[in-house]
């Protein structure tokens, strides 16, 4: 295995990253999308992969890849004594998280870096106290940069609790310290529901996250979910690139995010993105970070959480920026300073990501599984595929249904969503149902179409039987019919001279070139 | 005749709906009607398996896979569609006798309905269930989902275990019907006293 034949891979000429060897300790479109950038710089990529992902497409793109244990993530992607074994055969000297994972992970970015490892993202001490949430707060607390109206650890004494809730005022949210992605959070509208809800709050944040640990933040309502992307090297210089609006969550889970907000705040970008990096300086962030905000239907934004690492939407901000960030974060890792100031940072156009996710929207997302038969991504000006599938791929409940990203960008976000509409009806994927149809509902809905977007837009407004499927099974029928009445009875193996097909007839025969016959 | 000779007529199943198709040749083509809706469809291979149809003049590239006879996969606009074809007098025969099969059906089985991971069996085999009873938990994604009995049983066989990675569709548990229903007030007590 893991034998590198590489030698005629092109070199950067003299960047810092020139031959280096750059472990992803990752999979899916995550690993193929850095260790694209890894070869631009010239540096080797080195891909790990479990016994699913042998022939993934991110094993294709490395330069040399190691086989890390079974199919299931705790044995491979989420074991760090594989990970480190690879690290340590592959003669690794930078390794990159990408997102989930180990990606926010303090123990194994100090594993990581005591091997001798330089590890792209934040220093360890950095993503421990980001990743307790009350730590984060307490570390923000006299930065001036507004916090959600919150409570600090929460005793046993649920009088004590419902006292906090007072001060607050109902409705709040029960969190865990250590939460994430929505889970451990219970919304509380009054006593009774607080009182109910703390044990069980305790219960699934120790059993999901190991620590019991819970708070209260007041509720705020209709927020929309606007985060700020920064940049911070080892020199000192930290930098904001702008806003991407994140509010289009189904439990909390992204499907849809765009840059610049439609929230209709002048200033908003320069206020949040002064707050960022102030964040950034205080707690001593280096690499690429984002943190979350929360803006309530006045224009007012409260800090919610800062995330350690680069994120799933980050090409949102590469696309209004013009530039890679994934290169940056490899520079910052090696010592380089920033190539760019703040005020070099220049916004134009609007870009919008859709996640293309293997579930189905008519049945409550529920994810689908199966082989990708035929994919055909969409392309032409402004297009941006980010997929992580190819045909033959195996698409599993082994790991997360994100099978790729469709970025667009255009002049403004009318053109941008009719951009997106545009590439929507152009993907062609076999083999597993996808949420397409979800976005291609969002993007023609006139709410969607004023830029009123908040976190309860999906709960509000989704119905899947607006989905609108019956034109698509009135052709799947056709579809259906036609193979059968061909598969059925042998037919004569020749066409009839001067057959008026009706592809002929439509006068465009050079489409139908190379015809094969039907077998 | 250009192709295989005259008229064919199906029942298309989609979901919970039918509608009868007839398709007949016209020149190289095919004249399809849909209750009662009437396409011309032209049809080529296209690279990696697709299909071009041209659907009155619409093009569309879609993707066909058939399973099993009479069912066929149809991938288009990032949604898949299942489609059944049958004989629409086989169908009506059918229709006829499942309503007596059914009745005196004594063994069911109970399917996953997506894939995921199973998270926790109730039931051994030999266990009297009543109606409604969980019989396993199915995790997809972050959301855990209790399957219940459809009807007071006996569980035949269990063919999952609890961590499993299952399909969906994948056969769970098979049950066979009481005769008698188990009177739930009687039963709850039992299922208490042992777990």
């Amino acid at each position: 295995m893991a034998t590198s034949l590489s030698s005629a891979t092109a070199r950067h000429p003299a960047g810092p990253l020139a031959g280096r060897r750059v472990l992803v300790a990752n999979r899916g479109e995550i690993a193929c999308r850095i260790l694209r950038a890894v070869r631009e710089e010239g540096a080797l990529g080195i891909a790990v992969y479990s016994d699913a992902d042998r022939g993934a497409l991110h094993v294709s793109l490395a330069d040399e890849a190691h086989r890390i244990g079974p199919a299931p993530v705790a044995g491979s992607y989420l074991d760090p004594a594989a990970l480190l074994e690879a690290c340590r055969r592959s003669r690794a000297e930078l390794l990159h998280p990408g997102y989930g994972f180990f990606a926010e992970n303090a123990d194994f970015a100090e594993a990581v870096e005591r091997a001798g490892i330089l590890w792209v993202g934040p220093p360890a001490g950095v993503i421990r106290t980001m990743g307790d949430k009350l730590a984060a707060r307490r570390a923000i607390e006299g930065s001036g940069v507004p916090l959600v109206p919150g409570s600090g650890a929460l005793p046993a004494d649920p009088e004590v609790a419902h006292a906090h809730a007072l001060e607050l005022g109902y409705p709040v949210l029960v969190k865990a310290a250590f939460g994430g992605g929505g889970r451990g959070m219970r919304r509380c509208a009054d006593r009774a529901g607080l009182v109910a809800a703390l044990d069980l709050a305790r219960q699934e944040a120790g059993r999901a996250f190991g620590d019991a640990t819970i708070y209260l933040e007041k509720l705020i309502p209709r927020p929309r979910h606007i985060e700020i992307q920064i940049l911070a090297d080892r020199h000192g210089n930290v930098i904001h690139l702008g806003e991407r609006e994140c509010s289009i969550q189904r439990r909390h889970q992204k499907l849809l995010e765009e840059s610049p907000t439609p929230a209709p705040f002048p200033g908003l970008r320069e206020r949040m993105g002064e707050a960022a990096v102030a964040i950034a300086r205080r707690v001593g962030y280096v690499n690429a970070g984002t943190i979350e905000f929360l803006v309530d239907p006045e224009g007012r934004f409260h800090f919610l959480e800062m995330n350690t690492r680069l994120q799933v939407e980050h090409p949102v901000t590469e696309r209004v920026v013009s530039f890679d960030m994934v290169h940056r974060q490899l520079r910052i890792a090696m010592g380089e300073p920033l190539d760019r100031r703040q005020e070099d940072i220049r916004w134009r156009g609007h870009a919008i990501e859709c996640r293309i996710n293997a579930e189905d929207p008519g049945h409550g997302f529920v994810p689908s599984i199966g082989r990708i038969a035929a994919l055909h991504l969409p392309e032409g000006p402004g297009v941006r595929n980010d997929v992580g599938i190819m045909v033959g791929s195996e698409v599993t409940t082994h790991y997360d249904p994100l099978l790729g990203k469709l970025i667009v960008w255009a002049e403004n976000r009318e053109e941008a969503i009719a951009r997106a509409l545009r590439a929507l009806r152009e993907y062609r994927i076999a083999g597993v149902q996808t949420n397409i149809p979800f976005h291609r509902w969002l993007l023609t809905h006139p709410r969607f179409a004023r830029g009123e977007t908040d976190t309860g837009f999906i709960e509000e407004e989704y119905r899947p039987d607006e989905l609108a499927r019956d034109r698509e099974e009135v052709t799947a029928i056709v579809a259906a019919a036609w193979s059968a009445y061909h598969a059925a009875p042998a037919r004569p193996d020749a066409r009839p001279a001067g057959g008026a097909s009706a592809w002929l007839r439509s006068g465009r025969p050079g489409a139908v070139e190379g015809r094969t016959g039907w077998r | 005749m250009a192709l295989s000779g005259g008229w064919r007529e199906y029942l298309a199943v989609v979901g919970d709906r039918q509608r009868l198709v007839r398709i007949e040749p016209e020149g190289d083509d095919l004249r399809l009607r849909i209750d009662g809706e009437e396409f011309v469809v032209g049809c080529e291979p296209a690279a990696g398996g697709e299909l071009c149809l041209l659907l009155n003049g619409r093009p569309q590239v879609l993707h066909v896979r058939t399973d099993s006879p009479g069912h066929y996969r149809v991938s288009l606009a990032g949604g898949e569609t299942l489609v059944e074809l049958r004989d629409p007098l086989e169908a009506r025969l059918a229709s006829a006798a499942r309503s007596v099969t059914i009745r005196q059906a004594r063994e069911f089985e109970i399917h996953a309905p997506m894939p995921g991971v199973v998270f926790a069996v109730h039931v051994r085999e030999g266990d009297e269930v009543v109606e409604g009873a969980p019989l396993v938990v199915l995790e997809a994604m972050k959301m855990q989902n209790a399957l219940a009995s459809p009807a007071a049983g006996i569980v035949r066989s269990v063919r999952v275990t609890p961590g499993q990675t299952v399909d969906g569709e994948a056969l769970l548990v098979v049950l066979e019907r009481l005769a008698v229903p188990v009177d739930p007030s009687a039963a709850a007590p039992r299922e208490g006293s042992e777990r």
